[in-house]
């Protein structure tokens, strides 16, 4: 084992998280500061946390992004979700290719053209904007992230336990809510919260989208830091990240449970077999 | 099934070359709907032809398949039994023919639609988020009956197929001998017809295979269900079924009774796929009229093969003899007739206690296997390498083939 940490791996490792963490970690750690200075410490203090409570502007744009965020992570969960099942199960048809590229061609699309192009849209068709509009502009950029998850879990799935539900009288739409959804579920939940965050820190595609009415939490920090950094968005900051990392913990564990106690069920069942 | 119980019981234990024997041996009980012009068939393939691409997996096939009939589609991998038998089920739809079900032509029918046809899958493609009575009583569920028939059949089905502990498990927590059984319960519960099989036991070792299929013939047996399985393995077909189709390319080689395949296979292909079989080229000089008809090999060294005739032979035409391996007589003195005997030299033994294995290269330059039981009457000079030794066959044991 000891061979293992060279000082090359060291200084590989050491140097990759401090690139990664370190400005987290100042962030958090400024977020506790006692002083109004950002850059200067001035002892422990929670009164920033408290004092969000307070600012009403920063809960309206939170309550927003977090509306927008669940809305426009379902729809994209739904239609990623059928793209994942046209691409896969249909095999090959005229244009599959094309209709395969189109959808994960907005993964390496310039958000700002993203913007840009969904803005043009809602004025052309005289949408007005706002809430909705950053819904839908949303909705279409984390629809091809959904359907990226989806599809992975979809090409390793055995085509033959959906053969047998129809065998066995269901309807392809019976076999689909009976069978195929409930198996590819933990996927579909990964693919909502995988949209749900992107939907969540958006900050270009809903400043062009967006109204005059519906400011979301990104746009609302962005605004407020070019007036000048303040430890409360340190402390909302700190939040956004602490919510996430515990999200992604509880997912990761629950995979890894699941996994394991399957592998324990198969052995437990050869061993009573034998 | 035609085997008697007490048949059954020896054969569970005896070796496989055995086993055949003691079908072939057992008494044929009147179970023969094939041979009834009466008797309508459950199933009907009419001139099914189905293309993928260019590739053609099932070629013009025209097949009947009876009421209360085990039949086994036999070839190797990619000879179409597995698309026949998915056709049946409608996950395939013929390019060309059609395929008719109890006088009902289903062709067009969706796989849902066939109410009448359940099929048990190869990997068994168990529902991973169900326990295995919601397994079982899934096809019954979708027909909206009410929960507690639901729950009487499943529990009829699981008791059938001796899986009743466990219930409650899901198919993750089940050997593969048990995920078996759940998935035969789930096809029966709905107490189709007609019941498909593909592969059922393709999973399972030998001993439990073995197990398999005498309990695959019990519950056809107890339910009357028409049975159609899909296999490769033909011991097993040979085991289970009332009539097998060997297949070929997309072609039916032959579909005759496991008694009939073995006994009298009507193509060098069906001879060697069941069995082990000596093949013998030769030539027809006369059909004396008697039934039989004299062959000289095509070593040329004017001997003569006699065998039974079968129709269609002209004198000249080339054709092939079979002899299965115990069929022969293997002796070191030469037998007094010069008829059916072959001279060669012992290129190999081997001994496996009741029987032992002769490797001859015959004089003509082949290869042939006999079988000889080891009986205590044989107190004559045991054969060994390189002994001179002639086989000597009966006329009526050898079948002369035309393809």
């Amino acid at each position: 084992m000891n061979s293992r940490f060279t000082w090359f791996n060291v200084t590989a490792i050491v140097l990759g998280f401090a690139f990664l963490y370190i400005p987290i970690l100042i962030l958090v750690i400024y977020s506790f500061n006692e002083s109004k200075l950002v850059t200067v410490w001035g002892g422990f203090s929670t009164k920033w946390y408290a004092g969000l409570l307070e600012n009403e502007q920063l809960m309206d744009a939170a309550w927003i992004t977090l509306q927008v965020a669940f809305i426009s992570a379902t729809i994209a969960t739904v239609l990623g979700t059928m793209a994942a099942l046209v691409l896969v199960r249909m095999g090959r048809f005229p244009g599959r290719t094309l209709f395969s590229g189109m959808i994960f061609a907005p993964l390496v699309m310039p958000e700002v053209i993203t913007g840009l192009s969904l803005l043009l849209l809602f004025v052309a068709i005289n949408f007005d904007r706002g809430f909705w509009t950053i819904v839908l502009a949303h909705a279409t950029f984390t629809m091809c992230f959904a359907a990226v998850v989806v599809q992975a879990r979809l090409t390793d799935f055995d085509s033959r336990v959906e053969e047998a539900a129809m065998d066995l009288g269901a309807s392809p739409v019976g076999t689909f809510f009976q069978v195929t959804l409930p198996i590819i579920a933990p996927s579909v939940i990964s693919a909502w919260l995988l949209a749900f965050t992107l939907s969540l820190d958006d900050l270009v595609i809903a400043s062009f989208t967006t109204g005059p009415s519906a400011t979301t939490l990104p746009m609302k920090i962005y605004s407020q830091v070019r007036l000048g950094v303040t430890p409360e968005i340190n402390a909302i900051s700190t939040i956004m990240i602490a919510v996430v990392t515990v999200g992604v913990l509880i997912a990761s564990y629950m995979t890894k449970m699941q996994s394991a106690r399957m592998e324990r069920d198969r052995r437990a069942a050869d061993a009573a077999a034998n | 099934m035609t085997a008697s119980p007490t048949i059954n019981g020896i054969a569970a234990g005896s070796s496989p070359a055995e086993r055949r024997l003691l079908r072939t041996a057992a008494p044929q009980s009147g179970f023969a709907p094939w041979k009834d012009p009466s008797k309508q068939p459950i199933i009907r393939f009419e001139n099914v032809t189905k293309r993928f691409g260019d590739f053609v997996a099932v070629d013009n096939i025209t097949l009947d398949i009876y009421e209360r009939e085990f039949f086994a589609l036999l070839g190797p991998s990619g000879c179409g039994k597995t698309t026949l038998l998915r056709m049946l089920a409608g996950f395939e739809k013929p390019t060309e023919g059609r395929v008719i079900v109890e006088g009902k032509d289903i062709t067009d029918l969706a796989p849902y639609e066939r109410s009448n046809i359940n099929m048990m899958f190869q990997s068994y493609a168990l529902f991973p988020h169900m326990t295995v009575e919601r397994n079982v009583g899934f096809g019954l569920r979708q027909e909206g009956m009410p929960e507690d028939q639901i729950k009487a059949r499943v529990n009829e089905a699981m008791s059938l197929v001796e899986l009743g502990k466990f219930a409650h498990r899901k198919p993750h927590q089940l050997s593969g001998g048990q995920q078996q059984r759940v998935a035969l319960a789930r096809a029966i519960a709905k107490k189709p017809k007609l019941m498909l099989l593909d592969e059922p036991l393709g999973a399972l070792d030998k001993k439990l295979r073995n197990q398999a299929q005498f309990e695959l013939m019990r519950i056809q047996e107890q339910t009357g269900t028409t049975f159609v399985i899909v296999t490769h393995d033909q011991e097993e077909a040979m085991t289970v079924a009332s009539r097998i189709a060997v297949m070929n390319q997309g072609r039916l080689e032959q579909v005759s009774t496991p008694g009939e395949i073995y006994e009298s296979p009507q193509s060098r292909y069906v001879a060697q796929f069941i069995g082990d079989v000596n093949i013998m080229e030769g030539k027809v000089v006369s059909l004396p009229g008697d039934g039989t008809v004299e062959i000289t090999p095509a070593s040329g060294d004017g001997r003569i093969f006699k065998a039974g005739a079968c129709e269609g032979l002209s004198v000249g035409q080339q054709v092939w003899l079979s002899v299965r391996p115990e069929k022969f007589r293997i002796s070191l003195d030469p037998p007094q007739s010069n008829v059916n005997v072959v001279k060669g030299r012992v290129d190999d033994v081997g001994y496996l206690g009741s029987i032992s294995h002769y490797h001859v290269h015959t004089e003509a330059g082949n290869r042939v296997t006999a079988l000889r039981a080891n009986s205590s009457h044989n107190v004559e000079r045991t054969i060994s390498w390189d002994d001179t030794v002639w086989l000597e066959w009966p006329a009526e044991s050898a079948v002369v083939l035309k393809a």
